[in-house]
């Protein structure tokens, strides 16, 4: 066995790092590229952030681990309402529980959906947590204050703000470009800091973290960041200022993966991993709008429509709220899931709609999340000509042009792994998040367990170090499936949006 | 089973208050909220306690975990008359657990 660095860049697609690494400015990538192996790695059928680290931490698919999106959609009797997913929702156990069971010692910071804390052989700190409430969620609770007490470290900067968070993800004002990315470089930075400390401090076997800029970045100054695009518009100083910030970003970041790396040791193997990858993005697909349309669902009077080229208008209500649920059969509440619920109408109801929407691709949840908490799901999923995500806002198109190009999620991200035993130089075919999982099991001397969804990709091994034959480890953390509670109160209609409001603090929802 | 346990030995207002009290005192315990007094049933989150919107999300999570429960329709308290309401009191989060803690166990 080895002890195993788990490097997690969120959102990273070699389309913009390889143009990197040949500039000179990720040299450590490079060097880490050159001396294992390389590989595209297909994320989860929605590329999105919470269930496809979850599928990467659980080596499951999300209908087994039951994460779907940054929210958890209840279907109460009279309408549909959504809370926060925690890990408490995970189905499945993560590769922290499976190998600390075993004796093994793990340092996880900045995953999604880990909150609350899991009581893991370790230390771990979740993402997406608030300042705030950094404390409560850090395991052991006394981290908090060892980490107070380190003058490296700022705890106020490890999360991020929530509405600033929202706000990014749509349209960023141009004078708050710079101020955005330099909190990201000092925010990897702290993250860091906390990796090299405990790193140094505590035994360890498995050592992860996530630096989510790359997304944050990626989001916000994709026409900045591509090559190509930027070409085609940035001529003027700012525009010119704001690449520069951004290859800033990339530049440090390599810095700290070359600080993990060497502070782990050579005798340590290293894997770099994404949740997903990142592509251009031109236009909107206004899915409430289509279904309204198509007759499937009504709006309120009242519900505004997003000026021209926007995905969302400024100050607007949650999807839901817009709703008139009376006349409403299908609809969509969060971007992110790209999920249409259907409120009656079971499979052959899904088949049907299925059947009728203009695509790259629609899938049921039978076929998109497979599993035994598959019906958690929305009950169709869309994929987009360019990958992105749907807007849930009022239109009076279906289709609209971007006003600026954005970045966003595409299934393709990046795979790199190095160390004893890992074969050099070699680039191999595209892997599957789930087979990093069985890689980091094999990696830390772990037997693959049989339920896994993935395969151990022994292409990325040296020989001697490829075969080991699986061994059955018992799935454990199995619920039954929720009871919906059977309850029907009346409520106002507009009630359900209550819970999206203060849900949309946390930025990913419109 | 053990969810619905937990849920009917958490039915009286006074263990709810109990267990309210417990979450948010330790949620707050290191907030600069300039709250000296103790916190009990007229102890507004948003004046008193400095609540945001995140952080109502944050104690939800902590309410569900503690309570063995979970999607229950916190929107029926955080919305009057198609408005959110601006502030909420500690007395009234442990009259709508008691109700929907109660009807969960009857479901
Ligand atoms: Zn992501």
């Amino acid at each position: 066995m080895s002890r195993t660095l788990l490097l997690g860049l969120d959102g990273a697609t070699f389309t913009v790092l390889d143009a990197l690494m040949e500039q000179g400015l990720m040299p450590t990538l490079r060097r880490l590229c050159e001396a294992g192996v390389r590989a595209g790695l297909q994320s989860t059928v929605t590329p999105l952030t919470p269930l496809a680290w979850t599928s990467l931490l659980t080596g499951r698919s999300p209908g087994h681990h039951g994460i779907f999106d940054f929210v958890r959609v209840e279907q109460l009797a009279y309408h549909p309402h959504f809370r926060l997913a925690t890990s408490s929702d995970i189905r499945c156990p993560t590769i922290y529980s499976l190998i600390g069971e075993r004796g093994l010692r793990s340092l996880s910071l900045n995953f999604p959906v880990m909150f609350p804390p899991q009581p893991i052989n370790g230390f771990m700190i979740p993402g997406f947590v608030p300042h705030r409430h950094l404390k409560r969620a850090m395991h052991p609770r006394s981290l908090y204050d060892r980490l107070s007490a380190i003058p490296e470290v700022s705890l106020k900067e490890l999360p991020v703000d929530f509405e600033d968070e929202r706000r990014s993800v749509q349209v960023l004002a141009p004078e708050r470009h710079e101020e955005w990315i330099r909190f990201h470089i000092r925010r990897e930075r702290q993250w860091s800091n906390v990796l090299h400390h405990l790193m140094t401090t505590e035994p360890w076997d498995l050592a992860s973290v996530v630096f989510d800029g790359v997304d944050k970045l990626q989001h916000a100054c994709w026409r900045f960041i591509d090559d190509g695009l930027f070409a085609t518009f940035g001529a003027s100083p700012w525009a010119r200022s704001v690449r520069e910030l951004c290859l800033d970003y990339f530049r440090q970041l390599d810095e700290l993966i070359a600080r993990a790396v060497e502070l782990a040791g050579p005798e340590t193997r290293v894997f770099l991993a994404s949740d997903h990858g990142f592509g251009p993005s031109d236009e909107i697909f206004y899915v409430n709008t289509w279904l309204a349309q198509q007759g499937h669902l009504a709006w309120k009077d009242d519900a505004p429509v997003a000026p021209e080229g926007y995905i969302n208008t400024e100050g607007m209500k949650a999807a839901a709220f817009l709703f008139d649920w009376s006349r409403t059969r299908a609809y969509t509440l969060t971007p992110g899931s790209n999920g249409i619920y259907l409120r009656t109408g079971g499979a052959a109801g899904r088949a049907q709609l299925a059947r009728q929407i203009v695509v790259r691709r629609v899938m049921t949840r039978e076929e998109a999340f497979p599993g035994p908490h598959s019906h958690l799901a929305a009950d169709l999923t869309l994929v987009l000509r360019d990958f992105g995500f749907v807007s849930v806002t009022r239109s009076e198109a279906i289709v609209r042009t971007r006003r600026d190009v954005a970045g966003v999620h595409n299934p393709r991200g990046i795979f790199i792994a190095a160390g004893p035993g890992i074969r050099r130089g070699e680039t191999v075919n595209d892997l599957s998040i789930l087979d990093v999982t069985p890689a980091l099991m094999h990696s830390l001397g772990e037997p693959v367990p049989q339920e896994f969804d993935g395969r151990l990709p022994v292409e990325i091994f040296e020989p001697a170090h490829a075969v080991r034959p699986a061994a059955a480890v018992p799935a454990r953390r199995i619920h039954a499936p929720d009871e919906v509670p059977a309850e029907a109160a009346a409520m106002a209609a507009e009630g359900e949006a209550t819970v999206m409001q203060r849900l949309r603090a946390l930025g990913y929802l419109e | 089973m053990d969810e619905q346990a937990a849920s009917t030995d958490n039915n009286d207002s006074g263990r709810i208050l109990d267990g309210l009290l417990e979450i948010l005192e330790d949620m707050i315990k290191d907030w600069d909220t300039g709250f000296s007094g103790r916190i009990g049933p007229a102890t507004s989150l948003m004046n008193n306690l400095t609540f945001e919107s995140i952080d109502i999300v944050m104690l939800i999570v902590a309410i569900e975990e503690r309570f063995g429960r979970k999607g229950l329709p916190f929107e029926q308290l955080l919305m009057l008359d198609g408005h959110y309401v601006d502030d909420l009191k500690v007395s009234q989060i442990v009259q709508f657990l008691e109700r929907e803690l109660r009807s969960g166990t009857t479901a």
